[in-house]
Protein backbone atom coordinates (compact mmCIF):
# COMPACT_ATOMS: atom_id res chain seq x y z
CA UNK A 1 0.00 0.00 0.00
CA UNK A 2 1.39 3.78 -1.30
CA UNK A 3 1.29 6.57 1.03
CA UNK A 4 1.95 9.89 0.45
CA UNK A 5 3.01 12.66 3.20
CA UNK A 6 2.38 16.02 1.86
CA UNK A 7 4.91 18.00 4.68
CA UNK A 8 3.57 21.69 4.49
CA UNK A 9 5.84 22.61 7.72
CA UNK A 10 7.49 25.83 6.40
CA UNK A 11 11.31 27.15 6.99
CA UNK A 12 10.21 29.71 9.91
CA UNK A 13 8.96 26.23 11.97
CA UNK A 14 11.63 23.53 10.73
CA UNK A 15 12.03 22.13 14.57
CA UNK A 16 7.92 21.16 13.77
CA UNK A 17 10.08 18.44 11.14
CA UNK A 18 9.96 15.82 13.66
CA UNK A 19 6.13 15.49 13.60
CA UNK A 20 6.50 14.72 9.97
CA UNK A 21 8.90 12.03 10.62
CA UNK A 22 6.90 10.03 12.83
CA UNK A 23 4.16 9.92 10.60
CA UNK A 24 6.79 8.69 7.82
CA UNK A 25 7.73 6.23 10.37
CA UNK A 26 4.79 5.06 12.11
CA UNK A 27 3.36 4.27 8.61
CA UNK A 28 7.20 2.10 7.57
CA UNK A 29 6.16 0.33 10.54
CA UNK A 30 3.03 -0.93 9.03
CA UNK A 31 4.99 -1.82 6.15
CA UNK A 32 3.35 1.07 4.02
CA UNK A 33 5.59 2.31 1.16
CA UNK A 34 6.28 5.61 1.89
CA UNK A 35 6.39 8.74 -0.10
CA UNK A 36 7.48 11.90 2.10
CA UNK A 37 7.09 15.28 0.15
CA UNK A 38 9.03 18.51 2.13
CA UNK A 39 6.77 20.83 0.29
CA UNK A 40 9.00 23.90 1.00
CA UNK A 41 12.14 22.20 -1.08
CA UNK A 42 9.70 22.20 -3.98
CA UNK A 43 9.03 24.20 -6.48
CA UNK A 44 5.32 25.24 -6.94
CA UNK A 45 4.02 27.61 -8.61
CA UNK A 46 0.62 29.70 -7.09
CA UNK A 47 -2.53 28.37 -9.41
CA UNK A 48 -3.77 30.99 -11.62
CA UNK A 49 -7.44 30.37 -11.83
CA UNK A 50 -7.65 29.43 -15.24
CA UNK A 51 -9.63 26.39 -15.01
CA UNK A 52 -6.93 25.13 -17.58
CA UNK A 53 -6.17 22.10 -16.07
CA UNK A 54 -10.43 21.31 -16.55
CA UNK A 55 -10.89 22.36 -20.01
CA UNK A 56 -7.54 22.84 -21.83
CA UNK A 57 -5.90 20.12 -20.94
CA UNK A 58 -8.38 17.90 -18.90
CA UNK A 59 -6.26 16.49 -15.64
CA UNK A 60 -3.01 18.39 -16.37
CA UNK A 61 -2.26 21.75 -14.92
CA UNK A 62 -0.97 23.81 -17.57
CA UNK A 63 1.90 25.03 -15.82
CA UNK A 64 4.72 22.62 -15.97
CA UNK A 65 6.45 22.41 -12.67
CA UNK A 66 6.42 19.78 -9.56
CA UNK A 67 2.60 20.72 -8.72
CA UNK A 68 1.96 17.71 -11.72
CA UNK A 69 4.36 15.06 -10.14
CA UNK A 70 2.81 15.84 -6.81
CA UNK A 71 -0.76 15.90 -8.28
CA UNK A 72 -0.23 12.19 -9.85
CA UNK A 73 1.58 10.83 -6.68
CA UNK A 74 -1.80 12.35 -4.75
CA UNK A 75 -4.05 9.78 -6.93
CA UNK A 76 -1.45 7.20 -6.92
CA UNK A 77 -1.58 6.55 -3.52
CA UNK A 78 -4.20 4.58 -1.14
CA UNK A 79 -3.79 7.45 1.48
CA UNK A 80 -2.55 10.75 1.72
CA UNK A 81 -1.54 12.50 4.96
CA UNK A 82 -1.42 16.32 5.31
CA UNK A 83 1.27 17.60 7.74
CA UNK A 84 1.03 21.23 8.49
CA UNK A 85 0.73 24.06 11.14
CA UNK A 86 -2.63 24.79 12.16
CA UNK A 87 -2.37 28.49 10.58
CA UNK A 88 -5.19 30.58 11.53
CA UNK A 89 -7.23 27.41 11.61
CA UNK A 90 -6.26 26.58 8.06
CA UNK A 91 -3.24 24.81 6.30
CA UNK A 92 0.03 26.72 5.75
CA UNK A 93 0.80 28.28 2.61
CA UNK A 94 3.57 25.92 2.00
CA UNK A 95 1.00 22.83 1.82
CA UNK A 96 -1.83 24.96 0.35
CA UNK A 97 0.43 25.85 -2.68
CA UNK A 98 0.47 22.31 -3.37
CA UNK A 99 -3.56 21.30 -2.89
CA UNK A 100 -4.21 24.49 -4.85
CA UNK A 101 -3.06 22.89 -8.26
CA UNK A 102 -4.24 19.29 -7.74
CA UNK A 103 -7.92 20.89 -8.45
CA UNK A 104 -7.31 18.80 -11.81
CA UNK A 105 -8.25 15.56 -9.97
CA UNK A 106 -11.79 16.42 -9.93
CA UNK A 107 -14.30 17.10 -12.67
CA UNK A 108 -15.60 20.75 -13.84
CA UNK A 109 -18.90 18.86 -13.35
CA UNK A 110 -21.21 19.93 -10.91
CA UNK A 111 -22.77 16.64 -8.90
CA UNK A 112 -24.95 16.61 -5.69
CA UNK A 113 -23.65 15.06 -2.58
CA UNK A 114 -25.95 15.12 0.85
CA UNK A 115 -28.05 18.12 -1.22
CA UNK A 116 -24.96 20.31 -1.68
CA UNK A 117 -23.62 21.21 -5.02
CA UNK A 118 -19.83 19.77 -5.53
CA UNK A 119 -17.75 18.89 -8.56
CA UNK A 120 -17.83 15.24 -9.51
CA UNK A 121 -15.02 12.50 -9.80
CA UNK A 122 -12.79 12.32 -12.53
CA UNK A 123 -10.84 9.17 -10.87
CA UNK A 124 -12.69 6.01 -9.78
CA UNK A 125 -10.08 5.57 -6.52
CA UNK A 126 -9.34 8.27 -4.28
CA UNK A 127 -7.20 8.34 -1.98
CA UNK A 128 -7.70 8.10 2.32
CA UNK A 129 -6.86 11.51 3.72
CA UNK A 130 -5.80 12.13 7.09
CA UNK A 131 -4.69 15.69 8.29
CA UNK A 132 -2.20 15.86 11.10
CA UNK A 133 -2.27 19.48 12.69
CA UNK A 134 0.63 20.98 14.29
CA UNK A 135 -0.77 23.97 17.16
CA UNK A 136 1.82 25.96 19.59
CA UNK A 137 -0.62 25.53 22.80
CA UNK A 138 -3.98 24.11 23.05
CA UNK A 139 -6.23 26.13 20.80
CA UNK A 140 -9.78 25.02 20.61
CA UNK A 141 -11.05 27.39 17.69
CA UNK A 142 -8.46 26.41 15.39
CA UNK A 143 -8.44 22.84 16.35
CA UNK A 144 -12.17 23.29 15.28
CA UNK A 145 -11.68 25.16 12.28
CA UNK A 146 -8.95 22.85 11.23
CA UNK A 147 -11.14 19.55 11.84
CA UNK A 148 -14.30 21.00 10.11
CA UNK A 149 -11.48 21.84 7.19
CA UNK A 150 -10.40 18.07 6.65
CA UNK A 151 -13.68 17.49 6.67
CA UNK A 152 -14.80 19.53 3.85
CA UNK A 153 -11.73 18.90 1.86
CA UNK A 154 -12.89 15.39 1.71
CA UNK A 155 -15.90 15.91 -0.21
CA UNK A 156 -14.39 18.07 -2.34
CA UNK A 157 -12.23 15.99 -3.39
CA UNK A 158 -14.09 12.53 -3.06
CA UNK A 159 -11.88 10.58 -0.20
CA UNK A 160 -13.26 7.44 0.85
CA UNK A 161 -12.55 7.98 4.58
CA UNK A 162 -10.78 10.77 6.72
CA UNK A 163 -9.26 12.01 9.99
CA UNK A 164 -8.03 15.05 11.39
CA UNK A 165 -5.56 14.56 14.26
CA UNK A 166 -4.48 17.65 16.18
CA UNK A 167 -0.86 17.41 18.13
CA UNK A 168 0.93 20.06 20.52
CA UNK A 169 4.32 21.03 20.02
CA UNK A 170 5.12 20.15 23.37
CA UNK A 171 3.67 16.56 23.22
CA UNK A 172 6.69 13.78 23.81
CA UNK A 173 8.02 12.08 20.38
CA UNK A 174 5.30 8.42 21.88
CA UNK A 175 2.64 11.09 22.63
CA UNK A 176 2.37 12.41 19.36
CA UNK A 177 3.19 8.68 18.00
CA UNK A 178 0.08 7.85 20.30
CA UNK A 179 -2.21 10.06 18.62
CA UNK A 180 -1.21 9.24 15.09
CA UNK A 181 -1.39 5.61 15.76
CA UNK A 182 -5.13 5.72 16.72
CA UNK A 183 -6.18 8.22 13.71
CA UNK A 184 -4.49 5.85 11.16
CA UNK A 185 -5.89 3.22 13.08
CA UNK A 186 -9.44 4.90 12.83
CA UNK A 187 -8.71 4.96 9.09
CA UNK A 188 -8.39 1.32 8.86
CA UNK A 189 -4.08 1.88 8.08
CA UNK A 190 -2.85 -0.84 10.06
CA UNK B 1 -22.15 59.68 9.74
CA UNK B 2 -18.51 59.96 11.56
CA UNK B 3 -16.32 61.99 10.63
CA UNK B 4 -14.02 60.27 8.06
CA UNK B 5 -11.07 62.92 7.57
CA UNK B 6 -7.58 60.63 7.28
CA UNK B 7 -8.77 57.60 7.91
CA UNK B 8 -7.41 55.03 5.20
CA UNK B 9 -9.46 51.64 3.58
CA UNK B 10 -7.06 48.86 2.35
CA UNK B 11 -8.46 46.54 -0.24
CA UNK B 12 -6.38 43.64 -0.70
CA UNK B 13 -7.88 41.32 -3.69
CA UNK B 14 -6.97 37.75 -3.15
CA UNK B 15 -7.59 36.47 -6.80
CA UNK B 16 -4.74 35.31 -9.17
CA UNK B 17 -6.66 37.25 -11.92
CA UNK B 18 -5.32 39.76 -13.75
CA UNK B 19 -7.05 43.51 -12.74
CA UNK B 20 -10.49 43.98 -14.22
CA UNK B 21 -11.01 40.45 -14.41
CA UNK B 22 -12.19 39.15 -11.09
CA UNK B 23 -15.62 39.09 -9.19
CA UNK B 24 -13.54 39.35 -6.14
CA UNK B 25 -11.95 42.96 -7.29
CA UNK B 26 -15.30 43.79 -8.75
CA UNK B 27 -17.26 43.09 -4.98
CA UNK B 28 -13.96 44.81 -3.10
CA UNK B 29 -14.18 47.55 -5.66
CA UNK B 30 -17.72 48.61 -4.83
CA UNK B 31 -17.28 49.25 -1.19
CA UNK B 32 -13.70 51.15 -1.84
CA UNK B 33 -15.59 53.77 -4.42
CA UNK B 34 -18.57 54.02 -1.95
CA UNK B 35 -16.17 54.61 0.61
CA UNK B 36 -14.16 57.05 -0.96
CA UNK B 37 -16.95 58.94 -1.62
CA UNK B 38 -17.35 58.96 1.87
CA UNK B 39 -14.03 61.10 2.25
CA UNK B 40 -12.03 57.90 3.21
CA UNK B 41 -8.69 57.65 1.39
CA UNK B 42 -7.86 54.45 -0.23
CA UNK B 43 -5.38 52.32 -1.82
CA UNK B 44 -6.21 48.40 -3.59
CA UNK B 45 -3.18 45.79 -3.63
CA UNK B 46 -2.86 42.69 -5.73
CA UNK B 47 -1.69 39.97 -3.22
CA UNK B 48 -0.86 37.96 -6.67
CA UNK B 49 1.49 40.82 -7.97
CA UNK B 50 2.85 41.94 -4.09
CA UNK B 51 4.19 38.50 -3.31
CA UNK B 52 6.79 38.84 -7.09
CA UNK B 53 9.53 41.08 -5.38
CA UNK B 54 10.55 41.65 -1.75
CA UNK B 55 9.49 45.11 -2.05
CA UNK B 56 6.41 44.49 -2.53
CA UNK B 57 6.24 42.35 0.52
CA UNK B 58 7.34 45.26 2.57
CA UNK B 59 5.15 47.77 0.87
CA UNK B 60 2.31 45.09 1.45
CA UNK B 61 2.81 45.35 5.16
CA UNK B 62 3.67 48.96 5.32
CA UNK B 63 0.39 49.57 3.69
CA UNK B 64 -1.62 47.36 6.13
CA UNK B 65 -0.16 49.24 9.20
CA UNK B 66 -1.00 52.41 7.56
CA UNK B 67 -4.65 51.54 7.08
CA UNK B 68 -7.11 51.86 9.28
CA UNK B 69 -9.96 49.24 8.02
CA UNK B 70 -8.78 46.33 5.49
CA UNK B 71 -11.13 44.66 3.65
CA UNK B 72 -9.85 40.94 2.00
CA UNK B 73 -11.99 39.89 -1.17
CA UNK B 74 -10.80 36.77 -2.54
CA UNK B 75 -12.13 33.52 -4.34
CA UNK B 76 -12.42 30.44 -2.25
CA UNK B 77 -10.28 27.80 -3.21
CA UNK B 78 -10.70 24.41 -2.06
CA UNK B 79 -12.66 25.06 1.37
CA UNK B 80 -9.81 27.74 2.04
CA UNK B 81 -8.07 30.75 0.71
CA UNK B 82 -5.83 30.60 -1.95
CA UNK B 83 -1.93 29.84 -0.79
CA UNK B 84 -0.71 33.70 -1.64
CA UNK B 85 -3.58 35.03 0.72
CA UNK B 86 -2.21 32.17 3.60
CA UNK B 87 1.02 33.69 2.73
CA UNK B 88 0.10 37.29 2.87
CA UNK B 89 -1.68 36.18 6.22
CA UNK B 90 1.23 34.70 7.83
CA UNK B 91 3.49 37.79 6.91
CA UNK B 92 0.91 40.18 8.20
CA UNK B 93 0.80 38.50 11.48
CA UNK B 94 4.41 37.53 11.78
CA UNK B 95 5.47 41.66 11.32
CA UNK B 96 2.08 43.60 12.79
CA UNK B 97 2.18 46.12 15.16
CA UNK B 98 0.00 47.14 18.03
CA UNK B 99 -1.75 49.79 15.96
CA UNK B 100 -5.81 49.37 15.83
CA UNK B 101 -7.02 47.77 12.58
CA UNK B 102 -10.09 46.34 11.93
CA UNK B 103 -10.63 43.74 9.40
CA UNK B 104 -13.52 42.46 7.03
CA UNK B 105 -13.43 39.51 4.34
CA UNK B 106 -15.55 38.61 1.04
CA UNK B 107 -15.69 35.30 0.24
CA UNK B 108 -17.00 34.47 -3.26
CA UNK B 109 -17.27 30.40 -4.49
CA UNK B 110 -17.92 29.08 -7.48
CA UNK B 111 -20.38 27.05 -5.86
CA UNK B 112 -24.06 27.91 -5.64
CA UNK B 113 -24.37 27.84 -1.99
CA UNK B 114 -22.96 30.32 0.22
CA UNK B 115 -21.97 28.07 3.03
CA UNK B 116 -18.84 27.05 1.60
CA UNK B 117 -17.44 29.87 2.11
CA UNK B 118 -17.95 29.09 6.37
CA UNK B 119 -14.50 27.74 6.63
CA UNK B 120 -12.96 30.59 4.42
CA UNK B 121 -14.18 32.75 6.54
CA UNK B 122 -13.90 31.20 10.11
CA UNK B 123 -10.59 31.66 9.10
CA UNK B 124 -10.21 35.00 8.58
CA UNK B 125 -11.63 35.02 11.43
CA UNK B 126 -9.17 33.61 13.67
CA UNK B 127 -6.63 35.61 11.53
CA UNK B 128 -8.16 38.66 12.60
CA UNK B 129 -7.37 37.49 16.12
CA UNK B 130 -3.91 36.34 15.68
CA UNK B 131 -2.75 39.53 14.30
CA UNK B 132 -4.43 41.57 16.44
CA UNK B 133 -6.77 43.18 14.62
CA UNK B 134 -10.59 43.57 15.02
CA UNK B 135 -13.10 41.35 13.16
CA UNK B 136 -15.77 43.37 11.96
CA UNK B 137 -17.56 40.43 10.18
CA UNK B 138 -17.46 38.41 6.80
CA UNK B 139 -19.83 38.28 3.87
CA UNK B 140 -20.07 34.73 1.71
CA UNK B 141 -21.43 35.23 -1.87
CA UNK B 142 -22.32 31.64 -3.83
CA UNK B 143 -22.33 31.37 -7.65
CA UNK B 144 -19.26 33.54 -7.77
CA UNK B 145 -18.91 32.14 -11.31
CA UNK B 146 -21.77 34.52 -12.62
CA UNK B 147 -20.31 37.58 -11.97
CA UNK B 148 -17.73 39.10 -13.50
CA UNK B 149 -14.55 41.91 -13.60
CA UNK B 150 -16.52 44.38 -14.35
CA UNK B 151 -18.00 47.09 -12.03
CA UNK B 152 -21.30 45.89 -10.14
CA UNK B 153 -23.63 48.86 -11.07
CA UNK B 154 -22.64 47.40 -14.73
CA UNK B 155 -23.51 43.43 -14.08
CA UNK B 156 -27.70 43.60 -13.66
CA UNK B 157 -30.34 43.22 -11.73
CA UNK B 158 -28.90 39.56 -11.15
CA UNK B 159 -26.66 41.27 -8.40
CA UNK B 160 -29.30 43.59 -7.04
CA UNK B 161 -29.06 41.55 -3.69
CA UNK B 162 -25.52 41.94 -3.60
CA UNK B 163 -25.34 45.93 -4.19
CA UNK B 164 -27.97 46.49 -1.48
CA UNK B 165 -25.46 44.06 0.81
CA UNK B 166 -22.53 46.62 0.03
CA UNK B 167 -24.19 49.47 0.30
CA UNK B 168 -25.07 48.42 3.90
CA UNK B 169 -21.70 46.97 4.92
CA UNK B 170 -20.41 50.31 3.59
CA UNK B 171 -22.83 52.15 6.20
CA UNK B 172 -21.96 50.17 9.18
CA UNK B 173 -18.42 50.43 8.13
CA UNK B 174 -18.29 53.82 7.83
CA UNK B 175 -19.76 54.24 11.05
CA UNK B 176 -17.41 52.20 12.67
CA UNK B 177 -19.61 49.23 13.32
CA UNK B 178 -19.63 45.75 12.52
CA UNK B 179 -21.58 44.18 9.47
CA UNK B 180 -24.83 43.50 9.83
CA UNK B 181 -27.01 40.47 9.68
CA UNK B 182 -28.90 41.84 7.03
CA UNK B 183 -25.94 42.36 5.12
CA UNK B 184 -24.97 38.88 5.30
CA UNK B 185 -28.12 37.41 4.33
CA UNK B 186 -28.65 39.38 1.39
CA UNK B 187 -25.03 38.67 0.01
CA UNK B 188 -25.81 34.66 0.95
CA UNK B 189 -29.31 35.39 -1.47
CA UNK B 190 -28.98 33.10 -4.78
CA UNK B 191 -28.40 35.29 -7.41
CA UNK B 192 -30.55 32.47 -9.43
CA UNK B 193 -32.06 29.44 -9.22
CA UNK B 194 -29.64 26.71 -7.82
CA UNK B 195 -30.49 24.10 -10.93
CA UNK B 196 -30.24 27.08 -12.92
CA UNK B 197 -26.49 27.76 -12.33
CA UNK B 198 -25.23 24.65 -12.32
CA UNK B 199 -26.95 23.67 -15.93
CA UNK B 200 -25.20 27.13 -16.99
CA UNK B 201 -22.06 26.01 -15.16
CA UNK B 202 -21.90 22.31 -17.21
CA UNK B 203 -22.98 23.98 -20.18
CA UNK B 204 -20.18 26.38 -20.00
CA UNK B 205 -17.83 23.55 -19.55
CA UNK B 206 -18.47 22.03 -22.53
CA UNK B 207 -18.48 25.18 -24.66
CA UNK B 208 -15.47 25.94 -23.28
CA UNK B 209 -13.86 22.80 -24.15
CA UNK B 210 -15.14 22.64 -27.67
CA UNK B 211 -12.74 25.99 -28.57
CA UNK B 212 -9.58 24.18 -27.40
CA UNK B 213 -10.92 20.78 -29.62
CA UNK B 214 -10.76 18.95 -25.91
CA UNK B 215 -15.00 18.48 -25.53
CA UNK B 216 -14.46 14.21 -25.78
CA UNK B 217 -11.40 14.69 -23.35
CA UNK B 218 -13.40 16.27 -20.39
CA UNK B 219 -13.73 12.89 -18.30
CA UNK B 220 -9.59 12.07 -19.02
CA UNK B 221 -8.09 10.25 -16.46
CA UNK B 222 -4.29 11.31 -16.86
CA UNK B 223 -2.84 9.94 -13.92
CA UNK B 224 -4.73 6.48 -13.76
CA UNK B 225 -2.76 4.01 -12.45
Amino acid sequence: MKALVLNGVGKNVQHLGRIGEIVVRELRSLQWEVHDLVLRDIEIAPCMGCFGCWVQTPGVCLIDDDAREVTRKIIGSDLVVYVTPITFGGYSSDLKKALDRSIGLISPFFTRINGEVHHEKRYNHAPKLLGVGIVHEPDEESERIFKTLIGRNAINMHNPVHAACVVHESQSDPEVQGGIRAALNGLGVR
Amino acid sequence: MMNSDGKRVLLLVGSPKAAGESASEALGAYVIEKMDQRGWNSETIFIRTSLQSEEGRDDLVRSVEDADLIILSFPLYVDSLSAPVIEVMELIAERRTDKKIRFVAISNSGFPEAQHNNVALAICRRFAKAAGMEWVGGLALGMGGALSGKPLEDQGGMVRSVVKSLNLAVEALANDESIPDEAIGLMARPLIPAWMYTTIGNIGWRRQAKRYGTRKKLHDRPYQR
